[in-house]
């Protein structure tokens, strides 16, 4: 029984529906340990189901196989599927899956080379691409499919099931800041593109992502990394021999950095106790950065800049977090209750200049000034609560026929104070208000779905109620009001109109109400290959600036369907999955980044088509998995009143800037044995295909190349990783846009016409790591 | 690499709409230079006076040059009496439209000595062009203008020179005039196909900046040790000197136009 659902697992096919009563035994299963990342593999059997002590953070995992399965002997032959895993284990069915390209990626497993932070691992997401426009220090800013997610606007991340997109983050709203823990507490990715899956709530635009903690190993975890720009990092972890899912873990890091202004150091603890029907994690976690920022091509070019130089040393990025979420699990016969709860409070706080200065020009009522300089900064400071449950129930209608209904609750609450103000360049003091506002937030949704398995037919239908409500206490009111006899600087946030004495601030409140049918459709056309077709409404909250008083939709709403082929065959000791999803999402109201502004803006309704290709191949020791994404990205053809005469970058009918039509990535593992020693080497490519800019132009395509290696010998684990092996010189992010900064831009008088904005890529960097599990000794 | 997008979606767009051009400008002196006593002059009869200006000395620091898409709205209108903000945009009661040009360089142009003298390298939008800001920012310890000169009257002949910066005190600060906008002409009327290469003139003639008030009134400035008058931002002259320097429309110096190749 147990090398059978060993298999199953491996193919996805570990929650096979009806039989939810099949649950238990997976658990059971569960209870092998895995080898750990960079041990070889041993002759025990595989690992099945979950990654211990974690397990699915959304209610309905999903029923795909993983992209990565969990770790199996290369030695052993894979035993043919079509005869062993179906029919043992779920009767002969094929694979379930909600959307053809859900994915879940086990990390230690799947990951070729050992990255220094949590976000560097989402890349290994089919179609997903992150950057740091400006350094380790920067937000991070996500592509997927189609989507320049900006800083989390459009994917909705959870952590251990805890929501973690930052609503009205005034840098950008849906902001994700995932520095709560360290990489080796990430266990699991699980992504959802699209928004097939009525579970899926605010923020998931062009998909979710879910990310699962725990640590791989049981006992006691010490490791030290050094290398490249004087970085350090320090990680301390233990792992409950027994309960698996109670653990600790906690790192501190500092680097200098590349270049100039990179520098900055972080740290994080948390941990996790499991009991029962139990769960409760929390943890807390601080940052400080500073980043570069972007540079102006041209100024490289013209050596008047280095590469890694920056225009303001004032940027960067900082924040703490405390944060907590709890679970109650309970099955009872055929039915399943999970509910979960969290709570976070963050300050945080962002500076960035995009346009050196450009935006401060004399505004009516205001005494003679030069440009004191457009540096921004963004702090916010906030509490998050959430609850969501649900229920499933599964049903045998016949002997061939198989249904499950379920259903679930959601509620966030945010109480966020945001701000935003520009500083001086010669001291770094505020002198004019963008942004100064409270928002109470209240997101509340419903949803249900049902769905009847007939055994090569798996039809899936739901839906999703979604309630916004807002409260909006904008301090600054009135952010440019002159009038003939006003006060003379008192222009901003003023005390005064031509109706006579004022308060400078206001309320404004909204609500409403959105319906979002969901459902997928899935058949085996022949044994291993699915036919997967899903679709559905999602939902976005919307920019607190943008809200108007009384409105009565307040959020952005889209539409998004895929179509998809997923083929699965194993033999001897060859297993290979291989994907091809097409899809397309119309979005209404898309968002689009204003740099003057530091903030998202409106830009009116857009579409994305694409399709996505996953390849996933495991031939005894080495393993491959690669993916390639291809988008095509548009505007409508309407457009906001005040759009089309002040930007550049958002023209009816073409390209959506800077959303990359082609992005590939390949991880390659290969882990052996040599006597006791455990070897596991890894490369891992990435290649980005040239990115459309505003005013037609095209950023270069960026190609990198990380590898990395690990030895282990007993409780000893010795790792090298080089990240961009080839030391290419690349802009990992490009812009087209006008900024000035005096000193570096070769001219004396204001360059306002976009010009190209970069944000080099990393250079080589060269990271030792040594780790230590005193407990594997024993 | 860039073929890729288009062999996947061959029927679709593959911009983003817009093309940015480099362009170049330069200035050109619209007004004949001749010679006197082996010297060059610009001489000239200002509208509704036989007295007659010789100009030997003509220097202004011109540059740098903003295009915009929408005509002026204010015909002969200053646009200095109204705000702007330094975007790429305006979002005060005139309207230039959309910034579509820009040559961010200034130089200092001795209208005796060379009748073309490139402002230097910019960039563009592929489209059209209907109006234009030059900018006269001091840009560094020199007067924005020199001018030197003499007014031949029938009875008399009178020296006068000017050095004006635009900054105080030739602005009226304390009276609210914009400093900023008093550096700037702005709503230049223009009509410009912006296109890869092109070579923008901007043409000024000195002769515009005098008018009959100038030579009415130079007699009341007081002369200096060497028989010259120095124009003051007090003197009626002065201000009359001053703000045709930056005068629009017709009457005005100032004409942008594509250059002749």
């Amino acid at each position: 029984m147990r090398q059978p659902f060993a298999i199953a697992t491996l193919l996805g096919l570990a929650t096979p529906l009806p039989a939810l009563s099949s649950a238990p035994a997976a658990v059971e299963e569960a209870e092998s340990e895995p080898p750990s990342r960079g041990e070889a593999p041993e002759e025990s059997p595989p690992e099945v189901h979950d990654t211990p002590g974690v397990e699915p953070t959304h209610d309905s995992k999903p029923d795909g196989p993983s992209l990565v399965p969990h770790r199996h002997d290369p030695d052993e032959p894979f035993p043919d599927h079509a005869d062993a895993d179906w029919k043992i284990t779920v009767e002969g069915r094929p694979p379930d899956l909600r959307a053809a390209g859900d994915v879940r990626i086990d990390v230690p497993e799947a990951q070729a080379v050992h990255t220094q932070d949590i976000e560097n691992t989402l890349s290994m997401a089919p179609g997903l691409f992150m950057t740091r426009p400006g350094g380790e220090g920067a937000p991070m800013q996500i592509f997927l499919r189609g989507f320049d997610a900006r800083h989390g606007q459009d994917v909705a991340f959870r952590v251990d099931g805890m929501p973690v997109n930052q609503v009205g983050n005034p840098h950008g709203h849906g902001l994700v800041d995932l520095r709560l823990a360290p990489p080796e507490a990430l266990a699991a990715i699980e992504v959802r593109p699209g928004a097939a899956d009525p579970s899926q709530g605010d923020f998931a635009v062009a998909g979710s992502l879910d990310m699962e903690l725990g640590l791989s190993e049981p006992g006691l975890l010490a490791g030290l990394t050094v290398g490249s720009f004087n970085t350090v990092r320090g990680v301390l972890g233990w792992r409950h021999p027994e309960e698996r899912g109670t653990f600790l873990v906690g790192e501190l890091y500092r680097t200098s950095g590349y270049g100039q202004s990179r520098g900055g150091m972080r740290g994080s603890v948390l941990g996790r106790v499991e009991r029962g029907k139990f769960r409760l994690t929390g943890g807390i976690a601080g940052s400080d950065f500073s980043h570069a920022g972007l540079i102006r091509r041209i100024d490289v070019e013209e050596d008047r800049q280095d590469f890694f130089d920056t225009n303001d040393p004032g940027q960067g990025m900082g924040g703490t977090v405390g944060w907590a979420v709890g679970r109650f699990r309970e099955e009872i016969d055929r039915t399943e209750l999970i509910l979960r709860a969290s709570a976070s409070r963050r300050d945080s706080w962002v500076r960035y200049n995009y346009t050196g200065f450009l935006t401060d020009d004399r505004r009516p009522g205001e005494s003679p000034h030069p440009q004191r300089g457009d540096l921004l900064e963004q702090r916010m400071a906030s509490t998050t609560v959430h609850l969501d449950g649900t229920v499933r129930r599964d049903l045998d209608l016949s002997d061939a026929v198989g249904a499950r209904i379920e259903g679930g609750i959601w509620a966030r609450y945010d109480d966020v104070d945001a701000s935003s103000v520009r500083l001086r360049a010669v001291d770094h003091v505020s002198y004019r208000t963008e942004l100064d506002l409270g928002l109470r937030q209240t997101d509340l949704a419903l949803w249900a779905g049902g769905q009847i398995d007939t055994g090569r037919l798996t039809a899936r239908l739901g839906g999703r109620a979604q309630a916004f409500h807002y409260a909006l206490h904008d301090h600054c009111a009135a952010l440019d009001l002159w009038f003939p006899g006003a006060v003379t600087d008192d222009v901003n946030c003023p005390r005064l109109d031509r109706n006579g004495v004022r308060r400078t601030d206001a309320f404004s409140a909204a609500s409403g109400l959105g319906l979002a049918p969901r459902g997928s459709l899935s058949y085996e056309v022949a044994p291993g290959h699915k036919l997967i077709s899903g679709g559905g409404r999602g939902f976005r909250s919307i920019e607190a600036t943008s809200l108007s008083e009384g409105e009565r939709a307040p959020f952005g709403d889209l539409w998004t369907v895929d179509l998809g082929w997923h083929g699965v065959t194993s033999r001897e000791r060859l297993f290979t999955s291989h994907r091809v999803v097409g899809f397309v999402t119309a979005v209404a109201r898309d968002l689009v980044f204003d740099e003057d502004l530091g903030t998202n803006i409106l830009g009116g309704p857009s579409t994305r088509a694409g399709m996505t290709v996953i390849s996933e191949i495991h031939h005894g020791p080495f393993r491959a998995h690669t993916s390639i994404t291809a988008t095509y990205a548009v505007y409508g053809e309407e457009l906001p009143p005040s759009f089309s005469r002040t930007r550049y970058d958002r023209e009816p009918g073409q390209l959506i800037p800077y959303v990359p039509p082609v992005i590939a990535r390949s991880d390659l593992t290969y882990t052996w044995k040599l006597g006791e020693l455990g070897l596991r080497h890894g490369l891992a490519g990435s290649f980005i295909g040239p990115r459309p800019l505003p005013l037609s132009a095209w950023a270069e395509p960026v190609f990198t190349l990380d590898a990395g290696t690990e030895l282990r010998l007993g409780a000893v684990e010795v790792g090298l990783a080089i990240t961009n092996v080839l030391d290419a010189r690349y802009a990992l992010a490009e812009y087209n846009y006008a900024s000035w900064f005096p000193q570096t831009s070769g001219t004396g008088f204001p360059t306002r016409l976009p010009t190209r904005q970069i944000s080099p890529g990393p250079p080589r960097a060269i990271m030792v790591n040594l780790t230590l599990h005193p407990d594997a000794a024993r | 690499m860039r073929l890729l997008p288009l062999l996947l979606f061959a029927a679709c767009t593959t911009a983003t709409g817009g093309r940015q051009v480099a362009i170049s400008a330069e200035v050109h002196v619209d007004a004949e230079v001749t010679e006197r006593g082996g010297e060059p002059v610009i001489a000239f009869s200002p509208e509704g006076t036989e007295a007659e200006i010789v100009l030997t000395r003509a220097e202004l620091a011109v540059g740098p040059l903003y295009l915009w898409t929408l005509p002026p709205d204010l015909d002969g209108e200053n646009w200095a009496s109204h705000l702007g903000p330094a975007r790429a945009w305006a979002t005060d009661q005139v309207n230039p439209g959309k910034l579509v040009g820009e040559v961010p360089h200034q130089v200092r142009v001795d209208f005796l000595a060379d009748p073309i003298v490139p402002l230097g390298p910019g960039t563009a939008i592929e489209g059209e062009a209907r109006s234009a800001d030059v900018w006269l920012e001091p840009a560094g310890a020199e007067p924005t203008l020199r001018v030197e000169g003499e007014v031949h009257e029938i009875d008399q002949i009178l020296p006068f020179r000017a050095e004006i910066t635009w900054r105080t005190p030739w602005l009226d600060e304390e009276g609210g005039v914009n400093a900023t906008l008093l550096r700037r002409v702005r709503g230049l009327p223009t009509e410009l196909s912006l296109t890869d290469d092109q070579v923008i003139a901007v043409g000024i003639d000195p002769r515009a900046w005098f008018d009959l008030a100038f030579v009415d009134t130079l007699p009341d400035v007081p002369a200096d040790e060497d028989a010259r008058r120095t124009l003051r931002p007090q003197d009626r002259a002065g201000r009359a000197l001053e703000t045709r320097i930056r005068l629009l429309g017709s009457q005005g110096p100032w004409a942008v136009r594509e250059a002749e190749l």
